[in-house]
């Protein structure tokens, strides 16, 4: 099955497929006037787009969920990477991973719905930090668990050997580590952007209709039957993983001796 | 003098860690858990009057609950079924296709599809007017929407297990790429091969046991993670049953106060069953993973 004579026609559909759902998305932002049993629809125009960008709503949710994703990725990769470190080498290091685990893999909603009370009382619910807060926790025990085979008996040593010769727990930390987790780093930012950055249960529950991110603008417009406008938004959901993608293919998986 | 300075602050660092852990990380899990249990047997919440099963036996005897997780653990299993055995598929049939050119890097768009979207995705094509449903208008198979078996808000949920294939296959295959790369599998194969298996007993015997083996955790995970989907059911699954998250949501949001403790029943239950397959994942790791 792997001779160049099916080889190429295969590449060909397999690419077509990967490259379809976007395509779709892209087509169905300009079609107007679609209607069944037409394949094609009778007009074509952006207007969906100028809609999308006159409304003055999309920038703030752009900017909110850019902001969200952006607080949510970097707090939770730092303390992912530094908590990790010491669970890692901890005697209990099984048990603590197990813990990490449990607020990454349960459902956001069941989460936000067991949690709201406490949000509440601690009047972070209904507002930005709030969902920070619990988009946080998420991917805080995505990024402990994700940093916790990164620790081992090597970079142990390198870490010793910077103290030997009269580093600080500082210098370590700047000029060791950090340095030889680089690619790790990105990564882990990227998996926890996009915990927050594709999230909606959260949102919806801990956010209390207040936070309105481009996922909550992206269900108000598939309920109201807004077609294009749904999909030009979901072009816009899509388009920075997209791109996290692309950066970690082109720089990360390319850095050499990388730990990842 | 240095090192005792760094050492004392390495352990001081150890602690503050732990303790941030701590807070972070396991105190909201252990306030939820013990916040549903509290409020699922009376103990809490606005209508509290003290411990009670009446919830807990509500719940259970209404039917909702047990028929709300066959469902999702149907859809789960569909959904991990399928996405396995494309991703299987493609890896051991397209590899080389799979690594070469465009495609190594195409592979990756449809994983920046998130759940809602993939939900759009499908509602768009599978529904009764649905891209497909044009199709099979052009052919001739049918002559209006309502000839069109709609995937959509079906009772089998059917649209949730393709929206979550769509999402899912592409991460399966990246990942058995990387297992097949990693863990030899072209030289074990070639080895089997050279000791008098046929093409076929090497994938059956040799490529599919540790390509399976190797992915079951993550296998795992993702039947959790689809146990408790919920944008993807919102926008394709049907009103009856109601998947998990759902059915949650429901019960918590409803004007009627009476099934708030219910929404906290089904939480336990899940948290429960989250916790049974964490455990069975852990037992079943290799101390080094």
């Amino acid at each position: 099955m792997n001779n160049s004579a099916t080889r190429k026609p295969l590449a060909f559909v397999l690419a077509v497929c990967c490259l379809f759902p976007v395509a779709f998305l892209l087509f169905q932002s300009a079609a107007r006037r679609w209607v069944y049993p037409n394949l094609l629809p009778q007009e074509f125009n952006f207007s969906a787009w100028r809609t999308l960008f006159q409304s003055g709503h999309l920038g703030g949710n752009l900017l909110l969920s850019l902001g969200t994703a952006t607080a949510v990725g970097s707090g939770a990769t730092l303390a992912g990477f530094l908590t990790s470190k010491c669970i890692s080498y901890h005697r209990w290091r099984k048990p603590l991973l197990f813990c990490a685990y449990i607020p990454f893999v349960i459902s956001p909603v069941i989460f936000g719905v067991c949690i709201l009370f406490l949000f509440i009382k601690l009047r972070l619910a209904d507002g930005f930090f709030g969902v920070v807060l619990a988009q946080g926790i998420i991917a805080y025990g995505f990024a402990t668990v994700f940093f916790g085979r990164f620790w081992n008996a090597q970079l142990r040593a390198t870490e010793e050997l910077v103290y030997t010769l009269g580093g600080s727990v500082w210098d370590a930390l700047v000029r060791a580590l950090f340095p030889m987790a680089r690619g790790a780093l990105f990564v882990c930012f990227c998996q926890a952007f996009l915990i927050s950055w594709f999230d909606y249960g959260i949102v919806l529950i801990i956010g209390g209709g207040k936070v309105e991110t481009l996922t909550i603008r992206i269900f108000t417009f598939i309920n109201e039957a807004s077609l294009p406008l749904a999909a030009a938004s979901s072009c816009l959901l899509v388009f920075p993983p997209m791109l996290l993608f692309w950066a970690n293919k082109k720089f990360v998986l390319t850095l050499p001796n990388e730990r990842l | 003098m240095k090192i005792s300075v760094s050492r004392f602050w390495k352990n001081r660092g150890t602690t503050l860690g732990l303790a941030f852990f701590l807070l972070f990380a396991v105190a909201p899990i252990v306030w939820c858990l013990g916040y549903a249990l509290a409020y699922s047997f009376g103990l809490a919440g606005l209508l509290s009057a003290g411990w009670t099963t009446k919830y807990w036996t509500q719940a259970i005897t209404s039917g909702e609950l047990p028929r709300s997780f066959l469902f999702s653990a149907w859809v789960a299993l569909a959904a991990i079924f399928l996405s396995g055995v494309t991703a299987l598929g493609l890896v051991l049939g397209f590899r080389r296709s799979l690594q070469r050119g465009a495609i190594s890097s195409l592979i990756y768009l449809p994983m920046a599809l998130s759940g809602l979207v993939a939900a759009f995705l499908v509602s768009r094509w599978l529904s009764g007017a649905g891209l497909f449903s044009r199709l099979a208008c052009a052919f001739g198979f049918v002559r209006d929407p309502q000839h069109f078996p709609s995937l959509v808000n079906d009772s089998l949920g059917w649209g949730i297990i393709a929206a979550h294939w769509l999402l899912a296959a592409p991460f399966f295959t990246v990942m058995m790429l990387q297992i097949y790369e990693t863990e030899k599998i072209g030289s074990l194969r070639q080895l089997a091969t050279s000791l008098g298996a046929s093409r076929w007993q090497s994938l059956r015997r040799v490529a599919v046991p540790v390509l399976l083996q190797r992915s079951s955790t993550n296998l795992l995970l993702y039947f959790i993670f689809v146990l408790g989907s919920f944008e993807i059911p919102l926008v394709v699954g049907p009103q009856n049953p109601l998947v998990i998250s759902m059915l949650t949501r429901r019960k918590f949001g409803l004007f009627d106060l009476a099934q708030k403790p219910e929404a906290f029943v089904i939480s336990v239950v899940y948290t429960a069953l989250v916790l049974f397959f964490l455990l069975f994942i852990f037992r079943k790791a290799p101390a080094h993973e």
